[in-house]
């Protein structure tokens, strides 16, 4: 008898609908599924709900259709939230909105310590998370005085803080300088969790991504191997989306 | 923008430097609480507490310009004040206006040596441990992050008008009020994205902190010499 090791799947989302305050659709019966261990690109033009998406991932925001989220096998309810927000890390585009306190100490000490954790504990996790990201050193730093690049890399690190088995990234790379961006990636690729990644940086998404999800006008495209959906050009320029200038 | 405006030099390193921000605090709220109940005609009083905050800028190594500069922009309101309340109380009047002066200035001057001497989010943390509501310190330690970056924001709006404005000055109070408005939207927005990414790492409305506060030897040293003086100047 031949046994596959087929990972878990750790999210899944079935005919997922979504509505913006005003009344526009974000989302329209999105259906993905995203296995234990994988880097899972989501990449669309601006509008096309990957901000929408990526929010339902730990339950910021919630459908009304409880069956159509699950995360970890666990549905998004009230009563799983706390499970479901310490181990899926949601790391949002603007640094400047996810580091709010006065020290990044404090910033990356949020999370763990809303989980309830020792002093001690906490003190270690976030050591734990800034080294992870080469931020060592970086505690009593007032996230104001620091470089968009290092504002990243604590954000990243604010979501390493929890003992995260899932990282949602909301355009990681968007607004860094070359450096900084190489930089970026290359932390990432070391990190072992399971990745979902959004935004435009198809670049990024050919060296990190197994998989790639392309969301346009709130529906899925499509899905499958980057290089065989990035390569088609006619359906790039159908979704208004570029092939990277040196594909690797 | 400058995003050093509000704990300028608190990076550097003195005796009062050193001290745990609670102590800081304390003292500074002892002084200034000291002052406040001066009877005006207490000159010798006011020279007292004036020799306790030049000996302290100087030990500080906080430049005195620095202080002084600050503190005169409080006499303006003072004045305008004082002089509102005096009028009609002849002879009176005058010790009131002096006193109201004396008083503004001196508590102005020990406030503004603290917050020279304590970086914001050490201040925060004393005012914490000295069991500060939590909420009140959530909105400060907001402030503190988000003062600058809203003021960047209104910086680029500015030069996005002036841009485009060409010197013609007529209607611009309505642009004007519409910069206003998009402003509010705008840090309202950034409230729910900050919100969303406080709810996603497992805030529940509770606040939780570590607080790495602690007494040392000289901070029981410094409130013993503060009492010591306060009762010195007091007794004089």
């Amino acid at each position: 008898m031949v046994t596959e090791n087929i990972p878990r799947t750790v999210i899944e989302i079935n005919d997922l609908t979504a509505i913006y305050p005003d009344g526009k659709i974000a989302l329209n019966g999105v259906t993905i599924d995203v296995r234990d261990g994988e880097t899972v690109g989501i990449v669309g033009p601006n509008g096309a709900g990957k901000t929408t998406l990526l929010l339902h991932f730990n339950g910021v925001l919630s459908s009304a259709d409880s069956k159509a989220v699950r995360v970890l096998g666990m549905a998004v309810t009230k009563k799983n939230l706390h499970a479901i927000r310490s181990r899926v890390g949601l790391v949002f585009q603007n640094p400047d909105d996810q580091l709010f306190s006065p020290t990044v100490f404090d910033d990356v000490a949020f999370g763990p310590l809303n989980l309830g954790l020792a002093p001690d504990d906490v003190r270690a996790r976030v050591e734990g998370a800034l080294d992870k990201m080469g931020m060592r050193g970086y505690d009593s730093r007032t996230p104001h005085h620091l470089s968009t690049g290092e504002k990243k890399k604590i954000a990243v690190a604010t979501a390493l803080a929890l003992p995260c088995e899932i990282l949602v990234l909301d355009e990681p790379t968007s607004n860094l300088d070359p450096k900084a961006r190489r930089n970026l990636i290359h932390l990432l690729a070391t990190l072992p969790q399971t990745k979902i990644i959004a935004g435009h940086d198809l670049d990024l998404v050919l060296r990190l991504c197994s998989r790639v999800i392309v969301l346009d006008g709130g529906a899925v495209a499509a899905a499958g191997a980057p290089r065989e959906i990035f390569f088609d050009r006619k359906f790039m320029e159908f979704h208004h989306m570029e092939l990277p200038v040196f594909p690797s | 923008m400058h995003h050093s405006f509000i704990d300028r030099y608190s990076h550097l390193d003195s005796m009062l430097h050193r001290l745990d921000p609670r102590t800081k605090i304390i003292a500074c709220l002892s002084f200034v609480l000291s002052v406040v109940l001066t009877p005006p005609h207490q000159a010798f009083q006011f020279a007292g507490y004036g020799a306790v905050i030049a000996f302290l800028i100087v030990v500080s190594s906080v430049p005195p310009a620095y202080v002084v500069k600050r503190s005169l922009t409080v006499l303006p309101f003072v004045l305008v004040v004082s002089i509102c309340t005096a009028l009609g109380r002849n002879g009176a009047g005058r010790w009131m206006v002096w006193g109201l002066l004396a008083k503004a200035w001196l508590a102005a001057l020990f406030v503004i040596l603290l917050s020279s001497t304590t970086g914001f989010a050490d201040m925060l943390k004393g005012l914490e441990r000295l069991r500060v509501p939590p909420v009140f310190i959530m909105v400060l330690s907001f402030m503190y992050r988000y003062i600058f970056i809203l003021g960047d924001e209104a910086m680029r709006m500015e030069r996005a008008r002036q841009l485009r404005s060409f010197g013609n000055t007529r209607g611009q109070i309505r642009v004007f009020g519409n910069m206003v408005g998009s402003l509010f939207v705008r840090a309202f927005e950034r409230g729910e994205r900050v919100y969303q990414s406080m709810l996603a790492r497992g805030f529940d409305g509770e606040i939780r902190t570590l607080s790495p506060c602690a007494f040392a030897a000289r901070d029981f040293l410094f409130l013993a010499l503060v009492a010591v003086v306060l009762g010195a100047i007091k007794l004089w």
